[in-house]
């Protein structure tokens, strides 16, 4: 046998020192030192999980809905599938472009073999692959950590990042090693904990749906779109090559398999978006240069969906999705636009009892810091209580660890809203708290907590205000409601 | 490609391992393969820069060797000015041609014309003021005899793209590289190969770590608007003088590091500047290889010490001002170069005579007046215009109340300790001589805690991340 040369000594010393860093790494990741406090609140990787699990259970599921945020809130999967008669799942993330879109869907495919793929315009934007420095990046990483097929998450590594932004992207070690310096006490939680947070399991049919907001536009935004204009710029709209070509690989993905695709633009307000026929002007040029048979439901220039402020969040913020009404609205259009294409041709399950108690399940409602889940950022101080006249579900003070700002929450969430007080938009609750800070002894301080639409829904109304992290609260009293 | 780049750790890992197993054996296979590298590694940024690297190698290899065969002086002189308005051309058209028309542009509004549609709509190559002065260095040393033209193209040519130096240095000497491209390679040599891979890991810790923070209070102080509070517009003028170095200094380490792992010597480019005793000191510490480019190719024809003391400090202003000019096409940058001749000329003789006999303590003196102000003049450096450069200065002297926001949650204590880790190391170097490679003699258990140590430094101590701006190294820009 010749001997070790010293290069090759070297070089094997070089693959074993790089070994040894990356095992170290990938020990850290499976220990989840480094979670990020957003993997709490993993309704990314839940709707996967459920995905899974209706896989496992032998249920079909008959449609996939791809998109992402505008998506999630402006379908509600459990309307369409009532009134198609099929299991339909929104496989939604958020600020997802048409390439993750694609990853997701063959990922989908590995799991189910749907009928029809509905996808929604919005992601076919100028948002490239791994653009680090927005938050398509870190949403794209929780895409990509939620699914679970090994050689397509290797075939999606390399496509939706860049070399350089792979060991970000798949290890939560280098991506958060700033929780050394910056926050150090999640390490601490993470590393008490042992191990990564697992899901939380219920009986919850869980179709996708995230997010409902309850208020239309209300008068003093509408004022805005006279004052500032629209905040979108639909004219200018721009669409990344690799989109394109993620639009393509779907439509082809979809024509091998002999799956119906449908393209889909959910609506924003009409006065929302400057240029809205020019945008979709653009998507449909697209959908032509793709394949044109492809049917295109766009309900973004309707004017029976856009031009009704109930149907829309009320924000001024580009980003505007639609309300719980809204999505009602949306969901039956697409299924009357569905009947139009195919009509009874389509598998239909609401004759099949097996599939009725499948429904019969609550589509779980997945809210922020659901009580449900461990949560070590959530202390629930108190569950079911009537305080007066309202029937609070649970108090709750909570440490958003992205804060850093020294302030937690301090959250009430109610029971259906008495429909004879104001709503709740036009209240403040407020209480006063008493607790013994260390350079003042005992301390009490008025706690004026506003309303929260985007936590709340139709059943639980919530309400919030931040508080001093270093109150050691023990007391709330004199709780009441004041007129804003 | 960037060196703090995973994409470069594994290009250079592929290239490294190709070029020891499979084309280090005779000199064609070496220069051909670090050839091709070299192209690769720089046509990463646009391949368009390519023609002008081949313009340039070409144009001064032909030059090269027509002023070898020249029969008069004449002849070869003819062929040097050749070379010298090729080089300093495509540099000029490429770095400073908006510059002149601007400034023309400024002169000429007296008289109510204006040449601004003359813009060029160009960008600027990466290393280009690099390369062309390491090309020129050739055609000047065979001009004055010093060195012999070489008749391998591809060896010229790895000479001058000879990728762990393109783009920011060391400016080599051909009589000192191109030599080393010829038969001289020394093979394999695993000591080498340690101490370049140490070195190396050192200048990534210096960039990614402590360089690229100091870079976030730089950025905030520098971006932020009127008001600043003193004491933080200190605070950026002084982290940026640190930055200036770890970054600079971290990209020669690395440079040299990669070469000697490569085989090849390059030449040190920074000696602990921040320690210099004058401010001519500080010149033979501070990128040693462009101030003694501009000492022997501007300094000594232009007279050099001969001469009245007056004649002296005017060659020296002149170098100082193409010194500036030589960073960046901008007159901050000419006020940097003026600003820091004027301190060689006016102020070392006043400290040489003021503080000559106090000792160590004079010394140290010395060392804090020297970098004081040095870092008052890099305002004009880091400052994009004289307004900011201004409004650095003038905040120095006012009392404001802005604190940048980017500033609120920042690390100070880890910046702390990495910054008085690293003085502490350069301390011992200073007092004692030492590089880090003094961790090689050290027994295989300790070397190996100091490679792990500072790859799990790296990873976990760097400024980098989701929404992090990426800080580039500073020298690509010139």
């Amino acid at each position: 046998m010749q001997p070790i040369s010293p290069l090759q000594s070297f070089l094997a010393r070089g693959v074993l020192g790089g070994l040894l860093i990356l095992v170290t790494l990938a020990l850290m990741d499976r220990w989840a030192w480094f979670q990020e406090p957003q993997d709490l609140n993993p309704h990314i990787e839940k709707r996967w999980s459920s995905l899974r699990k209706l896989s496992e259970a032998g249920e079909p599921v008959d449609m996939i809905i791809l998109g992402n945020s505008h998506t999630y809130t402006g379908l509600n999967p459990k309307h369409l599938s009532a009134e198609l008669g099929q299991t339909c799942m929104v496989l939604a993330n958020n600020s997802m472009s048409w390439t993750d879109h694609y990853w997701t869907l063959r990922e989908a495919l590995e799991w189910c073999t749907p009928e029809t793929v509905v996808i929604e315009t919005y992601g076919l934007d100028e948002s490239a692959p791994g653009a680090r420095s927005s938050s398509v990046f870190v949403n794209q990483i929780r895409a990509f950590k939620a699914r679970r097929t090994a050689y397509l998450k290797f075939q999606a590594a390399l496509d939706l990042f860049s070399l350089d932004e792979l060991a970000i992207g798949l290890s939560p070690t280098v991506r958060n090693h700033h929780f050394l310096w910056d926050s150090l006490e999640l390490i601490e939680a993470n590393m008490e904990r042992g191990g990564p947070r697992p899901l939380a399991e219920d009986d919850d049919l869980f179709l996708g749906r995230f997010v409902r907001f309850t208020s239309g536009l209300k008068d003093e935004t509408l004022a805005r779109y006279d004052s500032t204009g629209a905040p979108v710029d639909g004219v200018n709209w721009k669409v990344h090559p690799r989109n394109i070509d993620a639009a393509r690989e779907i439509a082809e993905l979809c024509a091998e398999r002999g799956i119906e695709l449908i393209w889909l633009a959910l609506p924003m307000y009409h006065r929302h978006v400057d240029g809205m026929e020019e945008w979709m002007e653009r998507v449909d040029s697209i959908r032509n240069e793709v394949d044109g048979a492809i049917p295109f439901l766009d309900l973004m220039t309707d004017a029976s969906m856009n031009e009704r402020p109930e149907y829309f969040e009320n924000t001024y913020k580009a980003n505007q999705h639609m309300t719980w009404q809204g999505s009602v609205m949306a969901s039956h259009r697409l299924a009357q636009f569905m009947d139009s294409l195919r009509g009874p041709n389509r598998t239909n399950r609401s004759a099949d009892t097996s599939w009725h108690r499948l429904m019969r399940h609550s589509e779980g409602f997945y809210g922020f810091q659901s009580p449900l889940m461990p949560d070590s950022n959530a202390m629930v101080l108190f569950r079911e209580v009537q305080l007066k006249e309202l029937d609070v579900k649970d108090i709750m003070r909570y440490r958003d660890p992205m804060l850093r700002n020294e302030m937690d929450y301090l959250q009430f969430r109610i029971h259906h809203w008495p429909g004879y007080l104001p709503p709740p938009e036009q209240v403040q609750l407020v209480s006063t708290w008493e607790a013994v800070l260390p350079e003042l002894g005992l301390t009490r301080a008025p706690a004026a907590m506003e309303f929260t639409p985007h936590l709340s829904d139709d059943d639980l109304t919530v309400f919030r205000c931040g508080i001093p992290r270093k109150v050691d609260l023990k007391r709330l009293t004199d709780l009441g409601l004041n007129a804003k | 490609m960037f060196f703090d780049s995973l994409t470069f750790l594994v290009f250079f890992a592929v290239a490294f391992s190709a070029f020891w197993i499979l084309f280090s054996r005779t000199k064609m296979a070496r220069n051909g393969f670090l050839l091709l590298t070299s192209y690769v590694f720089y046509g990463w940024w646009d391949w368009r820069f390519l023609s002008l690297i081949l313009i340039s190698s070409i144009v001064d290899f032909l030059l090269g060797m027509s002023m070898e065969k020249a029969k008069n002086q004449r002849a070869r002189k003819r062929l040097l000015v050749l070379s010298l308005v090729v080089n300093l051309g495509l540099l000029g058209v490429f770095k400073y041609f908006n510059f002149f028309i601007d400034s023309l542009d400024v002169l000429l509004e007296v008289v109510g014309t204006s040449v601004a549609g003359a813009h060029l709509e160009v960008v600027l190559p990466v290393g280009i003021s690099f390369y062309t002065f390491q090309t020129l260095s050739y055609t000047l040393d065979i001009y004055r005899g010093r060195m012999k033209a070489v008749n391998d193209p591809i060896q010229f040519f790895t000479f001058v793209a000879f990728f762990p130096q393109l783009v920011a240095g060391p400016i080599e000497r051909a009589r000192d590289l191109l030599p080393q491209f010829g038969n001289e390679h020394p093979g394999f040599d695993v000591s080498a190969a340690r101490s370049g891979l140490l070195l190396a890991m050192w200048g990534l810790f210096k960039k990614v770590v402590i360089a690229d923070r100091l870079g976030t209070v730089v950025d905030a102080t520098f971006g932020a608007s009127v008001g600043l509070d003193a004491n933080y517009a200190a605070l950026g003028l002084i982290c940026f003088a640190g930055q200036l170095y770890l970054d600079f200094s971290a990209y020669s380490d690395i440079a040299r590091g990669i070469s000697r792992m490569l085989g090849y010597r390059l030449s040190e480019n920074f000696r602990r500047p921040y320690f210099a005793a004058s401010f001519s000191d500080f010149w033979k510490r501070w990128h040693i290889t462009l101030s003694s480019w501009f000492r022997d190719y501007v300094y000594i024809p232009l007279g050099g010490n001969r001469g009245t003391r007056a004649r002296v400090a005017f060659n020296a202003l002149v170098v100082f001002l193409v010194s500036g000019l030589w960073h960046g096409a901008s007159w901050n940058f000419v006020i940097w170069g003026g600003l820091n001749g004027l301190f060689l000329v006016l102020i070392d003789p006043l400290l040489e005579r003021s503080l000559r006999g106090l000792g160590t303590l004079g010394r140290m003196l010395t060392a804090v007046v020297v970098t004081a102000c040095w870092t008052l003049s890099l305002s004009f450096f880091r400052g994009q215009t004289f307004e900011q450069a201004g409004h650095m200065l003038r905040a120095l002297m006012t009392n404001g109340s802005l604190v940048p926001d980017e500033l609120a949650h920042f690390p100070w204590k880890l910046l702390a300790g990495s910054v008085v880790f690293l003085l502490a190391v350069e301390a011992v170097q200073e007092r004692w001589a030492q590089s880090p490679e003094f961790v090689l003699n050290r027994p295989r258990a300790v070397r190996w805690s100091v490679y792990f140590t500072l790859c799990m430094a790296i990873v976990f101590l760097g400024a980098y991340g989701v929404d992090v701006t990426d800080q580039q190294f500073i020298y690509f820009q010139f």
